[in-house]
């Protein structure tokens, strides 16, 4: 079975300066109020055991501490906004706003972003959309969505045009 | 007296130490942060502690290291310069594990003869192939893997955080012992263990610092009879006049201990290498 695509923690450097960086201490892990960090081997079992955050699980609610806590940089000290783990893509074909014969309002997403506004906004005052430009990539509003229209793309994975990508 | 040995408190230490990985990962979990960390690098109420081959790794892979990695490694070198390679006798699990293996019966097996090198040399090859690698081939700090107290370490996090042993953690470390029961020899902490040797290099770099001093004259044993050398888990010699035990002693006192209802002859001073 396929490990699904997972999201480094928040101030995460590139995929590779990440991995030159992180010694496996657990630190991030460790001091995660949401328990949200899984220190996972890279590599068969020998590999060092470095942080992922699996979204559809437990998301990340950008509180900052791991990254405070990390001793080599491997996670920067940044700003929430700053966080740099991915960007959300709304599939509007699924997501119930809108499709207009649904009468439905849901706006979790909205409601749920710890960057509400801001990263996920009311598209004319109605319609949640994504600013990707301004998304962390926490992965709250993947994990809220009642049908799963919300999907992050980790930024290793992203191309490198929009300064997230640092593949 | 119990008390009057240094291995009662060494033992006391390391098994203080072994308790404290296990117990620090659950207060983590229940929200208590003033200790955190693992033996690659600690937080010891806002204090880094670090282990140095790992800040070298970072930096051999980054050309960049941060200040707390920096700091911290700067720590457990200043002990290790002052007191010598104290880490491996005094703190680290897997020293303790390994002792208590080699307290063993021997049985040395013909398979495993005595390797015809300097122990040091070996391990020094292992850090140097090891640091080459991140230069070379992949900037992770590979030698991490190599790290028994940071496997032992690494799975009482696990453990705690989510309730399941690390393969790894328990393949590799009883892959070692077996062969150390075997071998009825402390093969990694002599041959192998990269995290000791800039520690040892360290221990090396003050003329005078602590160390098992040997007085020839105030020795009262026989040429048949050598207890410190019997004593010494390293194989290492105490009795020796020029280089002292040498770059391995971990000062873990031992010798000194068996020394002291004989003549005395061994104890420990801050001294040069090699005076009396």
């Amino acid at each position: 079975m396929p490990i699904p695509p997972f999201l480094r923690p928040p101030g995460v450097l590139s995929e590779k300066d990440f991995k030159a960086r992180c010694i496996s201490c657990g630190c991030c892990a460790q001091v995660c109020n949401y328990a949200c960090i899984e220190l996972t081997p890279d590599y068969f079992i020998f590999g060092g055991e470095t942080p992922k955050i699996f979204q559809r699980r437990s998301p990340c609610f950008l509180c900052m501490k791991c990254a405070a806590a990390c001793p080599t940089d491997a996670l920067r000290n940044v700003a929430a906004e700053d966080a740099g783990m991915g960007t959300a893509f709304l599939d509007r074909r699924h997501c119930v706003d809108y499709q207009t014969q649904s009468g439905i309002m849901c706006w979790t997403c909205y409601e749920r972003c710890p960057l509400k506004g801001t990263a996920i906004y009311l598209h004319g005052g109605y319609v949640p959309a994504v600013r990707p430009e301004k998304c962390a990539g926490c992965g709250v509003c993947e994990y809220v969505c009642p049908v799963g229209a919300v999907k992050v793309t980790p930024a290793r994975l992203l191309p490198a045009k929009n300064g997230k990508g640092r593949r | 007296m119990i008390f009057r040995s240094l291995r009662f408190w060494r033992r006391l230490l390391q098994c203080g130490v072994a308790g404290a990985f296990i117990l620090i990962p659950f207060l983590n979990r229940e929200g208590i942060h003033v200790l955190s960390g693992n033996f690659f690098a600690f937080n010891f109420a806002g204090m880094p502690l670090s282990d140095p081959l790992a800040a070298v790794q970072v930096f051999a892979g980054t050309f960049s290291v941060t200040p707390s990695l920096l700091v911290g490694a700067g720590f457990a070198l200043a002990a290790a310069l002052l007191l010598g390679p104290v880490f491996c006798a005094w703190i680290c699990p897997y020293g303790l594990l390994s002792e208590i293996i080699h307290k063993r019966p021997a049985r040395r097996p013909a398979f495993l003869p005595v390797l015809p090198f300097q122990p040091f040399t070996v391990k020094t090859a292992v850090v140097g192939a090891g640091i080459a690698a991140v230069l070379l081939v992949a900037p992770v700090p590979l030698l991490n893997q190599l790290s028994m107290p940071g496997w032992y370490s690494r799975a009482m996090q696990h453990l705690a955080l989510y309730g399941e042993l690390l393969p790894g953690a328990v393949l590799l470390p009883a892959a070692v012992c077996s062969l150390e029961t075997l071998s009825a020899r402390r093969l990694w902490c002599i041959y192998l263990c990269p995290q000791s040797v800039l520690l040892a290099l360290a221990g090396a770099l003050l003329p005078r610092r602590l160390r098992v001093c040997f007085r020839r004259s105030t020795c009262t044993c026989r040429a048949d009879d050598r207890p410190c050398l019997a004593a010494c888990s390293l194989k290492l010699n105490p009795r020796s006049d020029g280089a002292g035990p040498g770059l391995q002693c971990t000062n873990c006192g031992d010798c000194v201990d068996v020394c002291r209802d004989k003549g005395r002859a061994l104890n420990f001073a801050v001294k040069k290498a090699g005076k009396g």
